[in-house]
């Protein structure tokens, strides 16, 4: 009598015709599900303004949103339009918040942080500026996702609703930690659900039915997005109505993908240009870098803290299919991480790091991996290495950075053990 | 794409489509609807791109989404894929062993779909129970149970003697 295993392992999983499987077929009707759901945002997303906002505010942020001012670097001046209507809204920040000082670490040691319930793996994903407060989940042994907050290193499930998937994205000084969770029975339903846990009490954010909160700051605003309207919105507080942030006209997707302290937040309008909205209610396009001796034909903006803001630039070859503008082939794909200082309106690439950065600290300072593949600290000074749980290949996957205090000294994020399970590690820093 | 990584998710999905296929094979048992579903796959893995690539194992992630697209009937519509099929399933190999897999393959085939799942996931894949109680969105509980319950079908479809013809079955090595 045979094991169940030889019965099955039995079974021939060679197809025997040639693969119809078409890449660039997936990326077309791709696309397209993402377009049509862009056809309606327009006409819905005037509308909501309106619920929101009110009618005039509509008419400014959507009818006669400002032409996009040149994007020379300047420092923030205001756009054209926005100079002159006074702005509609406030984005909340802290008055006065300065980062604190810190002289660049040169070495780290790390070690594993347990999972509630015993959860055997776990991951961060976000840190409060003080290192105290991290979000991550956890992935119980009975299955799914569990969204989890550590402070000063014991962890405690969050219950967020929904039994889907979820993420705790960022959590502020006080502990107010935001995330989204999947909700919906259908397919086409299916989608996040933004969520903020303050004081231990789980809240649906306002005013949004399919989104997510990606970030927090101390003054408690959050940014995110609205999906149903494909728009980049803020949440002042875990419970007022959000704010629809304006877009130029012909944009048919936004997200807020972070949120300074004094609430400066910064996004990206269909996944092509990075946009930062000031918290006097003006905004304008960040400037796009050259590389490879070209300028770039897109970029996106995925961090910000204390002026300086992280993301990555691409030549368009990988968006084009297969041409570049120079004629090379889509090997000629290239994208580059970035990192732009808001205040002067610099933009530089990294020489250093492979993909863009994690997360950027008060200090400027970066973390991800760097271009043999390594987790990284990237300082004014230099880069230091961070320790892995295990020895394993450097590939960018194993042992990753998500996370920077604003002094530098706790970094968190994962790394595989020897068995190859993610796990939740802090490093602390000197 | 909402990350800008297009050339990423071309890069990976090229490389693990013969994986994808052989897993969707084993499932669907059809090369056509095998095809029909690692499209539909990794069309769903681009509009996700950005989250997945988050993922802690892209891979797991990329085969969950497989398995869910065929275990969930609602989102595939099979019938009017077929309209448009014109070229008939080519004959097997004629190598020792075809006929008993074809027979295998067949039994296999009535098993309830979730079942199916389970039985090719922990004994074609050798995967925990957790592991493919994560990649069906249950509990380690009930892939036990599809799991003892999808055995008894095929002992059933199969009857004990043929079952026990199986060890005669040369096993690939894998």
């Amino acid at each position: 009598m045979p094991s169940e295993s030889d019965l099955l392992k039995s079974l021939d999983d060679e197809p025997r015709t040639p693969s119809t499987i078409d890449v660039r077929r997936a990326i077309t009707a791709g696309r397209r599900r993402v377009a049509r759901r862009g056809l309606r945002y327009a006409g819905a997303a005037a509308a909501t303004a309106v619920a929101v906002a009110g009618a005039s505010v509509a008419g400014g942020l959507i009818g006669h949103a400002p032409q996009h001012p040149a994007a020379t670097g300047a420092a923030h001046t205001g756009s054209t339009a926005s100079a002159r209507a006074k702005a509609p809204y406030t984005i909340p920040g802290t008055a006065g918040w300065t980062a604190p000082p810190a002289t660049a670490p040169t070495s780290c040691t790390l070690s594993k942080l347990t999972a509630p319930s015993n959860a055997p793996m776990a991951l961060i994903a976000g840190a409060d500026g003080t290192g105290r407060y991290l979000v991550g989940r956890s992935y119980p042994k009975a299955g799914g996702y569990q969204a989890v907050l550590w402070q000063d290193g014991t962890g405690r499930n969050v219950m967020v609703p929904g039994d889907l998937e979820e993420q705790l994205t960022d959590v502020n000084s006080a502990g107010t930690a935001v995330g989204w969770s999947y909700a919906g029975t259908t397919q086409a339903d299916t989608g996040p659900v933004p969520y903020v846990d303050r004081n231990d009490k789980v809240l649906q954010l306002a005013g949004v039915r399919r989104g997510s909160a990606y970030a927090i700051n101390d003054a408690g605003a959050i940014v995110g997005t609205d999906d149903d309207h494909h728009a980049a919105v803020v949440w002042p507080s875990a419970t007022a109505k959000p704010i629809l942030l304006p877009v130029p006209a012909g944009t048919k997707e936004a997200v807020a993908r972070d949120i300074d302290e004094d609430g400066t937040t910064v996004g990206n309008l269909d996944n092509a240009l990075p946009y930062v909205w000031f918290p006097d209610g003006t905004h304008r396009r960040l400037p796009l870098p050259s590389f490879d001796g070209r300028p770039a034909a897109t970029a996106q903006v995925f961090s910000v803290r204390n002026g300086w803001a992280t993301g990555v630039a691409t030549n368009g070859v990988a968006r084009s299919g297969a041409k570049d503008p120079a004629g090379a082939k889509a090997t000629g794909i290239g994208a580059v991480p970035v990192r732009w200082n808001l205040r002067t309106g610099d933009v530089s690439v990294s020489g250093v790091l492979r993909f863009p950065a994690s997360a950027v600290n008060a200090q400027g300072w970066q973390i991800g991996t760097d271009k043999q593949g390594r987790a990284v600290l990237v300082t004014g000074t230099g880069t230091v290495v961070l320790p892995e749980l295990a020895n394993h290949e450097a590939d960018g996957m194993s042992t990753i950075p998500n996370a920077v205090s604003d002094d530098g000294r706790t970094i968190a994020g994962q790394s595989d053990d020897a068995t190859g399970t993610i796990q939740a590690v802090v490093w602390h820093c000197r | 794409m909402r990350d800008g990584s297009e050339e990423e998710y071309v890069d990976y999905v090229t490389t693990r489509i013969p994986a994808l296929r052989r897993l969707a094979y084993l499932l669907a048992g059809d090369a056509h609807r095998a095809d029909d579903l690692v499209q539909q796959t990794i069309t769903t893995l681009y509009v996700k791109w950005r989250r997945a690539q988050a993922a802690d194992h892209l891979d797991a992630y990329v085969r969950t989404i497989l398995v869910r697209t065929y275990v969930d009937e609602r989102r595939l519509a099979w019938a009017r894929v077929r309209l448009f099929r014109e070229t008939p399933e080519p004959p097997p190999f004629a190598d020792d062993g075809a006929e008993d897999r074809q027979i295998l393959r067949a039994a296999l085939s009535q098993v309830p779909r979730r079942q199916q799942a389970v039985l090719v996931l922990r004994f074609f894949y050798d995967l925990s129970v957790d592991e493919v109680a994560a990649m069906l969105g249950c509990s380690g509980g009930t892939v036990k149970s599809q799991t003892s319950r999808g055995l008894a079908t095929l002992r059933r479809l199969l009857g004990e003697q043929d079952f026990a013809g199986y060890s005669a079955v040369r096993l690939r090595s894998r």
